[in-house]
């Protein structure tokens, strides 16, 4: 199981929050702040949560997630994304109820080139298409240095992590 | 670095020799105080350069224990260089009025070795104290969480416990000191019993607290039981701990099953939130799934408990389990993981069975509780 890794970047109005591995927050009770703090930034039109990636999702992450849901709710036009590719997150995501919430997509980002062989789909669908490419573009811009305004959001739940890295690692 | 006041001390019979040294040595940084006796050097020396002449073979070893010393001889051959160097020198120098730099620098050198020591020393003896303490601190947070976790205990029923003929047993083992599985197994009335099972994200104290708040709401829910809304009574259960967590503001969600057996129509009615994995039924040697889907508690508000039902046999057991359960077991995926549970729930007929068959660490990753109801042919 590959150590929880979790990237946000926010860019053009789209917040990209990216989970990858086994992501474990367990001990952490304090995010309601952050969820909020992330609904109140300026210029926000959409949300994305790339959880391609992601092996395991804890009930604590998925609890941030939702609350992150619960905060943009009337503030934004579309309900916020979630990718998915991992059977046993999507499982999790329709266990939790996600769906209310959340937009799912089960289906792997298409990458950019391949986009323009789609064929023609409602306005709807397309604006969601294009949505996924600006976060697509985003992520793959997203580096390790990438230091944004969310870099602090990003500590914060990394360091929850390795505080709970510790709090295994010495009992 | 030696500082330009650094005095050091030069043992040596009195004479011209001894004066030479004397200029040779403080010609660079040091000031130098020449002496033919140990006793007559004053505490702030830094370091001694002694003459083989001028100290007894017996001294040398008190010599080199108060100050880093340097030996110096006219001769490599001096019988007394090798005692000298055997007692614990740091260095030793042969015509030291032909080497005055190499002198000098060997003085520098053994100072700041010195120096290093004595900072080795002070922080190895400072990190003994913080780890001392450290270890001590430790202890008494654990001996906390332990007493929380006494308390804990008493808040859950006895193992087992038996109302109107069925009988619950129970395991939870938390993963840290304090658990946030919880359970409970309740008489309602002569007709009626309730119980619950929960598992509250996260896991240790914070998630621990919000059982004792569980335990509370249960109590009270007991006291406003009605008996023609046992159909009912779980889901407002549920609906009622939804809002308490959500108006409370302690940003803990949890994963609920909650039911209420009738045990004069042999019916059980269930409600759940986001319940993983979903409760198995056995009768006799068949394994099936109760169904139902629903919320999570304690995270979105103004949400519907479903209300579910079904009919059980005169012998049944009913197991649940928090999903800690699922990483102790084989299988890559959770659907594997799922089905290697019920298959395992197939052969066993009591918690400590399925218990015993689970691969379990001296560590586990979550709280692990499982519980049985069976019934409803218990004495």
């Amino acid at each position: 199981m590959h150590e929880g890794r979790i990237q946000a970047a926010f860019d053009a109005g789209v917040f990209v929050l990216k989970l990858s591995g086994d992501v474990r927050l367990t001990l952490c009770a304090t995010l309601d702040q952050q969820a909020q703090r992330v609904a109140e930034s300026p210029g926000l039109v959409a949300v994305m949560i790339d959880l391609r990636e992601a092996t395991n999702v804890d009930s604590t992450a998925l609890g941030f997630l939702a609350k992150v849901a619960m905060a943009v709710q009337g503030r934004l036009e579309q309900p916020p994304t979630i990718v998915a590719e991992h059977p046993d997150v999507r499982r999790m995501l329709d266990v939790m109820g996600f769906s209310r919430y959340f937009t799912l997509l089960e289906a792997p980002l298409t990458e950019p080139a391949s986009l323009d062989e789609l064929p023609q789909v409602s306005a709807d669908e397309d604006g969601m298409q294009q949505r996924i490419l600006e976060a697509h573009r985003i992520l793959m811009r997203m580096s390790d240095h990438n230091r944004d305004e969310f870099q602090p959001l990003v500590d914060l739940l990394e360091e929850q992590k390795s505080d709970e890295d510790c709090s295994k690692a010495h009992h | 670095m030696a500082n330009a006041r650094t005095l050091i001390g030069l043992l040596d019979t009195p004479g011209a020799s001894r004066d030479a040294l004397a200029s040779l040595i403080g010609s660079g940084q040091f000031a130098v105080l020449a002496t033919t006796s140990v006793d007559a050097l004053p505490d702030d020396v830094a370091l001694v350069v002694a003459h083989v002449r001028a100290v007894a073979r017996e001294d040398w070893a008190t010599l080199a224990a108060r100050w880093p010393t340097i030996v110096i001889s006219e001769t490599r051959l001096d019988g007394d260089l090798l005692q000298a160097v055997d007692a614990g020198l740091v260095d030793y120098l042969v015509e030291p009025e032909c080497h005055g730099d190499i002198l000098r620098r060997l003085i520098a050198r053994s100072i700041e070795h010195h120096r290093l020591t004595q900072e080795h020393a002070r922080d190895r003896q400072r990190l003994a104290e913080l780890n001392e303490s450290l270890e001590t601190h430790l202890a008494m947070l654990r001996l906390d969480q332990q007493a929380g976790w006494q308390i804990q205990r008493k808040l859950l029923p006895a193992s087992p416990i038996t109302l109107h003929g069925v009988r619950a047993d129970y395991w939870l083992a938390p993963s840290l000191y304090l658990s946030g599985d919880f359970l409970d197994f309740q008489r309602c009335d002569a007709r009626y019993s309730f119980f619950y099972f929960v598992d509250v994200s996260g896991h240790g104290a914070s998630s621990a607290f919000v059982t004792v708040l569980l335990k509370y709401l249960s109590n009270r829910w007991l006291t406003q039981w009605r008996q023609q809304a046992a159909e009912t009574f779980p889901a407002r259960c549920l609906t009622e701990l939804n809002r308490e967590l959500l108006e409370t503001g302690i940003g803990k969600h949890a994963t609920v099953f909650a039911g209420v057996l009738d045990h004069e129509q042999r019916y059980l009615h269930y409600s759940l939130g986001a319940q993983m994995p979903m409760p198995f039924l056995q009768v006799d040697r068949e394994v099936s799934v109760l169904e139902g889907e629903g919320p999570p508690v304690g995270l979105f508000p103004h949400v519907e408990f479903p209300t579910y039902g079904c009919t059980l046999p005169e012998r049944f057991r009913l197991w649940l389990c928090s999903d800690g359960i699922l990483e102790c077991l084989g299988g890559d995926t959770l659907d594997q993981r799922l089905e290697a549970l019920k298959h395992r729930i197939a052969s066993c007929a009591s918690v400590d069975a399925l218990k015993d068959g689970l691969v379990l660490g001296d560590e586990l990753p979550d709280d692990l509780t499982m519980m049985t109801l069976s019934g409803f042919d218990h004495a």
